[in-house]
């Protein structure tokens, strides 16, 4: 699937990540500013790459803003990104979850 | 220790995102539409899927308060703009501040650092950057970030790595709002009590008749004073009783009599307020001493045991002041600024107040408040019947000074059973006899000021009994 526009998901608030989809074809490109990035960045990058996978996106670059998200939170605002990017839904597709 | 979390509808994760992005929207909007001011979004840090219910939105309104009030004290600016209390997924409101947001937010830094409670406050001062709106962090000012209430690490790790189980952090959450709400409900109780004594010595002086008594109607007995002497006086009172119910409340003892002589203390300076707003008459010295006790017993008491228990404010009385008669009338010298109580101890053995509050005040307890509680009509029918009963139980020693003779109690206890045997106030028959006694006591100026008093302490546990006793709302 092809990334038709950016998209945004996600506050800067605390316990949440804002995620920033836009075209990519390099492959999937985490920029990733998180303050918990030492212990957890490579755990938010896989489930960021993972979930965009189930979607079939291979090609994106991310800005991913994380203030301390759970992997849940980082999966269900990935997806609201991903829908929007690719005009399907503005809701998160809660089945995919 | 009570449970909050039995109650409360629980939140998935979509329903808290989707909040976060409706109050996300919010905080665009208040940002754009109030360049001038800071906006400010309150909401708390409450672990696991419930994170509303009546314990919580009052634990989030009173703490607001205090925040309301730190900002007063500064003399900072704000107001409330928008709120949601009643959400599922947690109260919030939204304040517009005037002042610039870094100054905000050591502000609100400060008050989340101030209490273990205020730990589960997250208070957000928004600015705007590069065209999106943030929340500033505690770094942006070189503050150290929050730490984890249960362990004190970084709170973020403990977040992230979900160190704690819901179970710790609702345990945690629970002992910090528990002993906030104890706190904050105890502060209500105290300013109830302080309400309730104002208005029992200014309801006391509004009933009429009352022989040998000051009221709107007549005061021949009394000429030095009328009823604005006794508003007067009243008002000058309110710092004391505040501070009779704050000494019952706060102190961390059960040491009564050391707290009775804090009391005391304060008594003195409450005596000087109020000959200063009397122009020096006497209106309640004696109200200043038992209503003091009283409140302070009281306010006790609540602290103990969370509720109303009239027999109980009863055993703090008397633990309080087990020693009054003995370090108060038995030493006494024979000085020249004797009190009418002290000298009616030496010529006649009469222990007058300090006995009867020694007792545990049992006049009021036995004749007063039963005979108000079931006294049915207006506020001033109850007051004047429990008068006369307790004028009828009482060794009144302002009449014993009055008359000069202790031999006044058998005529006054004569007139005022005929004045009872007729109905007293309830009976047009009786009415003329209250009217009667009121004339005769002006006109050989007697008073029955220490059976005053005892109506004011009479009417203050009525007013415990009748609107504390049910508790406080949300309990």
């Amino acid at each position: 699937m092809d990334i038709k526009k950016t998209a945004l998901a996600g506050t800067l608030e605390s316990s949440d990540i804002q995620i920033t989809l836009s075209k990519g074809d390099n492959g999937v490109n985490i920029d990733l500013d998180s303050s918990v990035e030492e212990l957890y960045g490579d755990q938010i990058r896989k489930v960021i790459t993972d979930t965009l996978a189930a979607y079939g996106i291979k090609n994106a670059n991310v800005k991913a803003v994380d203030k301390g998200a759970l992997d849940c939170v980082v999966k269900a605002r990935t997806m609201a990104a991903a829908q929007r990017a690719l005009e399907t839904t503005d809701q998160p597709d809660w089945e995919v979850f | 220790m009570k449970n909050i979390f039995t109650n409360g509808e629980k939140q998935d994760i979509p329903a808290v995102l989707a909040n976060k992005d409706h109050r996300a929207a919010v905080q665009r909007r208040l940002v754009a539409d109030y360049p001038e001011m800071t906006v400010v979004a309150a909401k708390l840090n409450i672990p696991g899927p419930i994170k509303n219910n009546p314990a919580i939105k009052e634990f989030f309104i009173v703490g607001l308060n205090q925040l309301e009030h730190q900002w007063r004290q500064a003399g900072t600016l704000f107001y409330q703009k928008g709120q949601w209390l009643d959400a599922g997924t947690g109260p919030e409101r939204f304040y517009l501040v005037k002042a610039a947001a870094p100054v905000v937010k050591a502000a609100t830094t400060a008050f989340e650092e101030a209490t273990a409670s205020n730990r589960l406050f997250d208070l957000d001062v928004l600015v705007k950057e590069n065209g999106q709106v943030r929340p500033l962090s505690r770094a942006d000012s070189g503050q150290s970030a929050r730490r984890c209430f249960v362990c004190g690490r970084p709170a973020k790790e403990c977040g992230r790595s979900r160190r704690h189980s819901v179970a710790e952090l609702q345990e945690a959450v629970n002992k910090l709002i528990v002993a906030a709400l104890t706190a904050a409900h105890r502060s209500v109780v105290s300013d109830r009590l302080v309400q309730f004594a104002q208005r029992a010595l200014l309801y006391e002086v509004m009933a009429w008749p009352k022989p040998g008594l000051v009221d709107p109607v007549e005061h021949g007995a009394h000429p030095d004073m009328d009823a604005f002497t006794f508003i007067n006086s009243a008002v000058s009172l309110r710092r004391y009783l505040h501070q009779a119910a704050e000494v019952g409340m706060r102190a961390n003892t059960d040491d009564y009599p050391l707290m009775f002589n804090e009391l005391r203390e304060f008594g003195k300076v409450a005596e000087q307020d109020m000959f200063a707003a009397t122009r020096g008459v006497n209106t309640h010295k004696g109200a200043v001493f038992s209503l003091g006790i009283l409140v302070m017993a009281t306010a006790a008491s609540w602290r103990k045991l969370g509720r109303v228990d009239l027999d109980d404010i009863q055993v703090v009385v008397k633990a309080a002041l087990v020693d009054l008669v003995k370090d108060d009338l038995k030493k006494l010298p024979n000085a020249a600024d004797e009190t009418a109580g002290e000298l009616q101890y030496r010529k006649y053995g009469l222990t007058g107040i300090r006995g009867e509050a020694q007792a545990g005040y049992p006049t009021v307890f036995q004749y007063g408040l039963p005979t108000m509680l079931e006294t049915v009509g207006s506020w001033n029918t109850r007051i004047v019947q429990t008068l006369l009963t307790l004028a009828r139980h009482t060794e009144d020693s302002t009449l014993i000074k009055r008359a000069g003779d202790p031999a006044i109690l058998q005529w006054k206890d004569k007139q005022v059973d005929e004045c009872l045997a007729a109905g007293g106030i309830t009976t047009a028959a009786g009415r003329a006899l209250l009217n009667d006694l009121e004339q005769e006591f002006s006109r050989r100026h007697l008073s029955l000021g220490g059976t005053a008093d005892l109506i004011i302490l009479t009417f203050f546990l009525t007013l415990v009994k009748e609107e504390l006793a049910n508790g406080l709302s949300n309990e």
